[in-house]
């Protein structure tokens, strides 16, 4: 518990630090140097939080391939963040709207689709009706948000075909996982869990906001932008629920050894 | 495959190895079995719920229970006799899954 409580203080400093950062913008005309870099490192301590958590279950447990996929997930979105620093940083590539980068964050979706298939795949429950009604509104909900939100992007004249098909991509992904990690949550309601898929429900809600910012804004956008922040959180969160998982997994399994 | 065993291999599969090893800190299965799928149930439901928990274990249990009694069990037939009902005898009454021995 004692861990848990210091890395919550941790990931509070390390957010106060960040948005410290994007308000005294250091370096000024260079500070895309400073943003790149920061969100590649939160992005590579997500995804080392989820290796951390996934070596607790190994991949024979349904919740081990979950963790696996959602890890890998976290992978090709730091890779993205990655390419996307090196076009920035030593290519001088300002702010590249559709690249390589794109495919690595476009990878990481179905990665973490994956993942959350096999947390809810470990209960294994028929869903009930209330919750039908419920999933069957978010659903409603969300196509008629999306279509809401892309219709803007798909008509706009100043992009042509694939950054039109790459900005609502995410968008439309956002909303799916999203989606997904209701069901997760849930399944998941009556768990010690349920706290960590609340975190990467929240994760990706912000990612989602600073997507939708960054689709609208696209051709304007630039890093150091204070959406940036949005992202830099997401990477954050994710690694605190990661790292929770694997500390409260660590103490259920030291709590039922002691009862011995 | 004994009890001990079933339930480790569903352990293992949903939590992992080391969650397997935890069966060994919980009542003997061979002498109190109600007690032990008790604490498996509990331990489970961290994992996945209460819900998802007592029906996985039962159904071990109801295994467990058909190859050392003899008696023929008919799985989620829903029995509105509990005095007919093994689960009920040894869990709290659970509705959704009742098994009938007959």
């Amino acid at each position: 518990m004692k861990k848990i409580q210091t890395a919550q203080i941790a990931f509070i400093a390390i957010f106060l630090i960040v948005i410290l950062i994007y308000i005294s913008k250091p370096f000024d005309d260079k500070f895309y140097i400073v943003g790149n870099s920061l969100v590649i490192a939160l992005s590579l301590m997500a995804t080392l939080s989820g290796i951390y958590a996934y070596r607790i279950y190994g991949y024979g447990s349904i919740q081990g391939k979950s963790l696996l996929f959602l890890t890998f997930g976290l992978f090709f979105w730091f890779l993205g963040e990655t390419t996307w620093g090196i076009y920035e940083i030593a290519t001088g590539i300002e702010s590249p709207l559709v690249s390589i980068a794109d495919i690595f964050w476009i990878l990481g979706y179905p990665f973490f689709l994956l993942g959350i298939y096999f947390i809810c795949k470990m209960a294994a429950l028929p869903l009930g009706r209330k919750n039908k009604y419920f999933l069957t509104f978010i659903l409603f909900l969300s196509i008629l948000l999306c279509s809401y939100l892309i219709y803007p992007t798909l008509i706009s004249q100043e992009l042509i075909f694939l950054e039109k098909l790459t900005l609502a991509f995410y968008v439309v992904f956002d909303c799916i996982l999203l989606f997904a990690t209701i069901f997760a949550i849930i399944y998941l309601k009556n768990t010690k869990f349920l706290k960590v898929w609340i975190l990467v429900f929240l994760a990706l809600f912000l990612a989602t906001v600073a997507d939708i910012y960054y689709m609208n804004l696209a051709e304007m956008y630039q890093t150091g932008n204070l959406i940036d922040i949005l992202w830099d959180l997401d990477y954050l969160i994710m690694s605190f629920g990661l790292f929770y998982m694997r500390e409260k997994t660590k103490e259920i399994f030291s709590t039922e050894v002691k009862r011995k | 495959m004994s009890l001990k065993e079933e339930v480790k291999g569903l352990f293992e599969k949903l939590i992992g190895k080391e969650a397997g090893k935890i069966i060994e800190s919980f009542d003997d299965p061979e002498k109190y079995p109600e007690d032990f799928c008790k604490e498996c149930i509990e331990f489970l439901s961290k994992f996945i719920g209460e819900e998802a928990a007592r029906k996985k274990i039962n159904e071990l249990y109801q295994k467990y229970k058909s190859t050392t009694t003899n008696l023929k069990v008919k799985l989620n037939e829903k029995n509105t006799n509990c005095s007919n009902c093994i689960y009920c005898d040894i869990f709290d009454c659970y509705p959704d899954l009742h098994f009938k021995a007959f």
